[in-house]
């Protein structure tokens, strides 16, 4: 599913390259430079400006065999962490701003959504509309966190909720458990009326029971 | 003689009248009188004989019959003895199997008490937990589709509270 995104994204990347050929020779500053021409995203952006030529060289090769579904290792691959780390940080909140209703739209209705979210039409924006349109709001945040997995080591997060949560929580609980873990963590938010209320947190196979299902489960087992 | 011969006696007649009679006499004590003594005794030896030889079976009869009834009564005895010594048997089987039922009585007795009690604190085990249930449903059926949006969301926002600290 992101495949397409990290395909198109080291295109556009290896299409800069090509247009900027002493990109690697030049300065910080003038790396900056360069890359404010251009619509990466932020993480990837810095990711180019620290990077060199021989580990830019080793690390996209790595990711290409991260995409024919190679077994690589992603944690040294700083390249795959600024995807990561954008995917989380960024591409999540447009994921998280949707409500579940959405995913269960008709096409045209979806596409119109996705246009007032992402405004833009480059071919990275167009890859990452095809995610939210073609995609379930389970897919999408699965593929996400396998992404994470492979490069943070980072745990499964499940938050299950008996209603939605609004997306300044969503963030706040993301950033909250990131820094937790100390790693890039992607919750997946689920809604689970059976809570009735409250919150249920699992944090890698751990759960903190916050929610009222829980908390009447505890009475009645106290009663016994 | 004429006087007898007016009276009617002929002495003569007499006199051949006791030579018949004599004669008579002799034939008959000859033919007549020693066969029938002969006779007479052969009976009386042979009915006296009869009657020891009766006597004789009667001693043996009665020397028999003594000898069964002191065997009957031996027998007897045994036999009485033999019955004496089963109703002991018996009666001492009786009392043994009396024994025996009691205690299994008891026993049955103590493990249907047991099972009693185990299927009464079952019983009460169920009765709780089924209580418990009923108490869950209904404060599930009170808290479900009863509690008004905004305090879910609260609530939402509680727990995560919650967990920050």
């Amino acid at each position: 599913m992101l495949n397409n995104f990290i395909t198109v994204l080291i295109i556009e990347i290896t299409r800069f390259l090509v247009s900027n050929k002493n990109f690697f020779g030049s300065s910080q500053k003038d790396r900056e430079k360069a890359l404010d021409e251009v619509k990466f995203p932020t993480s990837v952006k810095n990711y180019l400006q620290a990077v060199s030529t021989e580990d830019f060289a080793k690390d996209t090769s790595s990711l290409i065999k991260y995409l024919k579904n190679a077994p690589v290792k992603l944690e040294e691959n700083e390249f795959a962490k600024s995807i990561c780390t954008f995917l989380v940080y960024n591409f999540s909140n447009d994921v998280y701003s949707f409500p579940l209703d959405y995913f269960k739209l008709n096409y045209s209705d979806q596409i119109e959504a996705v246009n007032t979210v992402i405004k833009s039409n480059s071919a990275l924006a167009s890859t990452l509309k095809q995610i939210l349109t073609d995609n379930s709001y389970q897919e999408i945040l699965n593929g996400i966190q396998n992404l994470a997995e492979r490069s943070f080591n980072s745990p499964l997060v499940i938050i299950q909720s008996p209603c939605e949560i609004d997306l300044e929580t969503k963030k706040e609980i993301r950033d909250k458990v990131s820094d937790e873990t100390k790693k890039t963590c992607l919750p997946i938010f689920q809604v689970n009326k059976n809570l009735i209320g409250g919150l249920r947190i699992f944090i890698d196979g751990k759960v903190a029971d916050f929610s009222w299902m829980g908390r009447i489960n505890l009475i009645i087992t106290s009663l016994k | 003689m004429e006087g007898l011969l007016k009276l009617g006696i002929d002495p003569k007649a007499i006199l051949v009248y006791i030579i018949n009679m004599g004669f008579l006499t002799v034939i008959l004590w000859y033919f007549l009188y020693n066969p029938i003594i002969g006779f007479l005794d052969k009976r009386q030896k042979k009915i006296s004989d009869t009657i020891l030889e009766a006597d004789i079976i009667k001693a043996e009869f009665e020397k028999k019959l003594a000898e069964m009834e002191s065997d009957r009564a031996k027998t007897q005895a045994e036999l009485k003895a033999e019955v004496e010594k089963m109703e002991k048997f018996i009666e001492q089987r009786k009392a043994e199997l009396i024994a025996e039922m009691e205690s299994e009585k008891e026993k049955l007795l103590a493990k249907a008490n047991i099972d009693i009690e185990k299927r009464s604190a079952n019983l009460v085990k169920d009765a709780e937990k089924q209580l418990l249930e009923i108490i869950k449903k209904i404060v599930l059926e009170i808290v479900y589709n009863k509690v008004p949006a905004e305090v879910i969301q609260g609530s939402v926002n509680d727990a995560w509270n919650k967990y920050k600290k």
